[in-house]
């Protein structure tokens, strides 16, 4: 790999994100400098036609960069959206399960022209034209060195590791930002996939500051799926939901743990019981 | 996890003491027909509409699929009785376009009318490059054909003719992997469309179409002219961005703005973006009256009158400015930045009237009346200081 500067590596203590995205020097390519800044109100201009569905995830700017070399070309947009869970969630849903992903910077896919990144608060996509031209160059070598001067020693959101994972499919865990499962009281949640017994299971968890959030929550689904609850506490609920079908629900302090799609219960009640252990 | 507050179903709950009247009097009277579904028990009536000379013949309110995350909302509008969905080649990165193929592809392929939508980079990109995106799609839906394609975000005429794109689309036509061919657009639409009418060969415009709109004239004859000329018109951006401040604290009657955009027959059909239940059932409720209650005519007519960030341009403060500032070019750089995120443009408009960053400093207060009731001392002081911001930041 050529030689690279990463002016940013050491700007910053580990564990944290970097405050301000500096893009590197590339020895061979050309550069006009300019760094394309995005915000809010003008992210359509990018990407008109899905900026609102990048704000839906928390999107607060955009930096975009590119070098030419001989007919190669390098662009790298630096997507910030505030914080690692929405981070993690634009790119978890943008992921499709059958990619092979690597560890650059928390996580990372990619093909011979692209590759995308999640790294603490940045969602990082690169794209690039004829770069098998360019000799000894390598994009997930640079999605590496690149992922460093944005965050060190970035971590999955905590949420995420409470999925057991046995039976997990692969690259199935995703964070919805809201009305999850069509569900506006539901809010945000995070959902994960699993092979159970040939049928695809869908686990999911929502967490809330405080206990009565979710207990508002648990009354709003008893309600809307029309079930003879008389008396609520925490503890496990089945739910016949008009849309989504038989949703299992366990109520657990700030946690509402729940399950979909599955044939047995006492599959899922097993897995909710794994993720009950490390509540 | 944060829970977002962000909910399309809060209304804007306003007193009831505004003046009627805007509701859509400035459109066509509605001249469609309702259909009983057939093989179907339920007897309410469905507005169809037909999609121009495409003769696709679809209910007025189908479902701009974007932001859904769940295939169990597709099923909840097809069993409803949408037919028309649309996705496009960059949303979710292709996930939407496979969570489409997914449910649909046990659905038989007659009775639905997908539409996908392919978007060049800034760059630019070749015929072959655009038809191996529109391939990409097509193998993501699991689809041989989708009913309409479009060309993405179109907001120049250059972009809409640009003979490497349009080349691609009648490919993809004659191919037989594209039935209809056409062009979206949510800024400049009125140039736009009128490019698709001349360049006779777009077949369908999917354009932002809302009541912020309703004094756009340019607007309206663009509509009318693509009827004229046999084309399809899907609208689309039907809540104006949902709010109506730049705190978005106020947010639009949906369904209200939604009737107001089908009440308009130039408009055939429209994509709303479906994200709960809720918000479908509602929607969907409009399928068979678009008419305006009382009520909602009275939060459009107050929603009107809190477009404040919108400029109609009428030009009453012309020259009632002591100072003799360009009172409606600074209201319409306001617009620009708060009302469609162009701060950029803003900035271009701004820069370009030669003004202090502070121009209104020397008045002790300020005469001019603005018949939208703008406070126009306060919006430029607020847009005037566009100019200190590094043009770097606003590209």
């Amino acid at each position: 790999m050529r030689k690279i500067f990463f002016l940013g590596l050491f700007l910053f203590p580990l564990g944290i994100w970097a405050q301000g995205v500096v893009f590197p020097t590339l020895n061979g390519w050309q550069s006009d400098g300019k760094v394309q800044a995005f915000n809010k109100d003008n992210l359509f201009e990018h990407i008109d036609g899905a900026a609102e569905f990048y704000l839906s995830y928390g999107f607060e700017s955009l930096q975009v960069a590119s070098w030419k070399n001989n007919g190669s070309e390098l662009t790298v947009e630096v997507y910030d959206h505030g914080d690692p869970l929405h981070a993690y969630g634009i790119y978890s849903i943008e992921r499709s399960a059958k990619v092979e992903t690597s560890p650059i910077g928390l996580e990372g896919y990619g093909d011979a022209a692209t590759f995308n990144f999640v790294t603490g608060k940045f969602y990082v996509k690169i794209n690039s034209t004829q770069i098998e031209k360019v000799a000894g160059f390598s994009l997930k070598s640079f999605a590496s060195e690149f992922s460093k001067t944005l965050c060190l020693n970035p971590e999955y959101p905590k949420v995420i590791g409470l999925f057991p994972k046995e039976n997990l499919q692969p690259n199935t865990c995703q964070f919805i930002p809201t009305e999850f499962m069509g569900l506006g009281f539901l809010g945000s949640a995070v959902r994960a996939k699993y092979s159970l017994n040939g049928a695809e299971v869908t686990l999911f968890i929502i967490e809330r500051a405080d206990r009565a959030e979710v207990e508002k929550m648990v009354l709003n689904y008893i309600s809307y799926a029309d079930a003879k609850i008389k008396k609520v506490a925490e503890g496990d609920f089945l739910l016949k939901d008009p849309f989504n079908g038989n949703v299992s629900l366990r109520w657990k302090g700030n946690y509402l743990l729940g399950a979909t799609g599955f044939s047995n219960q006492k599959t899922v009640t097993s897995l909710l019981d794994q993720i009950s252990g490390k509540l | 996890m944060a829970n977002s507050t962000f909910n399309r179903r809060n209304f804007l709950f306003l007193g009831a003491t505004a003046t009627l009247g805007m509701a859509a009097q400035a459109m066509p009277v509605p001249k469609e027909k309702k259909k009983k579904k057939k093989k179907e028990k339920k007897k309410k009536d469905i507005i169809y509409r037909t999609l121009g000379n495409t003769g696709i013949e679809v209910p007025i309110v189908s479902m701009g699929v974007m932001r859904a995350d769940n295939p169990n909302i597709l099923k909840a509008a097809y069993e409803l009785g949408i037919r028309h969905f649309d996705t496009a080649h960059g949303y979710q990165d292709g996930r939407n376009e496979e969570m489409v193929g997914q449910y649909f592809k046990d659905i038989p392929r007659d009775q639905v009318i997908i539409s996908t939508k392919i978007h060049p980079p800034k760059e630019g990109m070749s015929t072959e490059q655009f038809l191996e995106k529109f391939d990409l799609s097509l193998k993501r839906l699991q689809m041989s054909y989708v009913d309409i394609l479009y060309l993405h975000a179109a907001s120049d005429v250059d972009y809409a003719l640009d003979p490497r794109y349009t080349e691609a689309l009648k490919r993809a036509k004659a191919s037989g992997k594209a039935r209809f061919i056409g062009i979206s657009t949510h800024t400049n639409m009125a140039t736009v469309i009128n490019a698709a009418v001349d360049s006779k060969l777009y077949e369908v415009v999917l354009t932002s179409y809302n009541f912020r709109l309703k004094d756009d004239a340019d607007m309206h004859k663009a509509l009318q002219r693509a009827n004229d000329a046999g084309l399809g018109i899907v609208g689309m951006k039907s809540m104006a961005g949902g709010f109506l401040d730049k705190e978005k604290k106020k947010p639009v009657n949906c369904k209200a703005a939604l009737k107001w955009v089908l009440s308009n027959t130039l408009v055939h059909t429209a994509i709303p973006g479906l994200t709960n239940f809720e918000m479908l059932k509602e929607n969907w409720k409009v399928a068979q009256n678009h008419d305006l209650d009382e009520t909602e005519k009275v939060d459009l007519q107050l929603a009107m009158n809190e477009v404040g960030l919108y400029c109609h341009g009428c030009l009453s403060c012309s020259g009632q400015c002591p100072q003799n500032l360009p009172i409606p070019d600074l209201m319409r750089s306001y617009m620009y930045n708060y009302g469609y995120g162009f701060p950029a443009k803003a900035q271009t408009t701004v820069a370009q009237l030669n003004l202090s960053h502070n121009p209104c400093e020397e008045c002790p207060g300020c005469t001019v009346a603005c018949p939208n009731g703008f406070d126009v001392r306060e919006r430029i002081t607020d847009i005037a200081r566009i100019k200190m911001v590094p043009a770097n930041f606003l590209v």
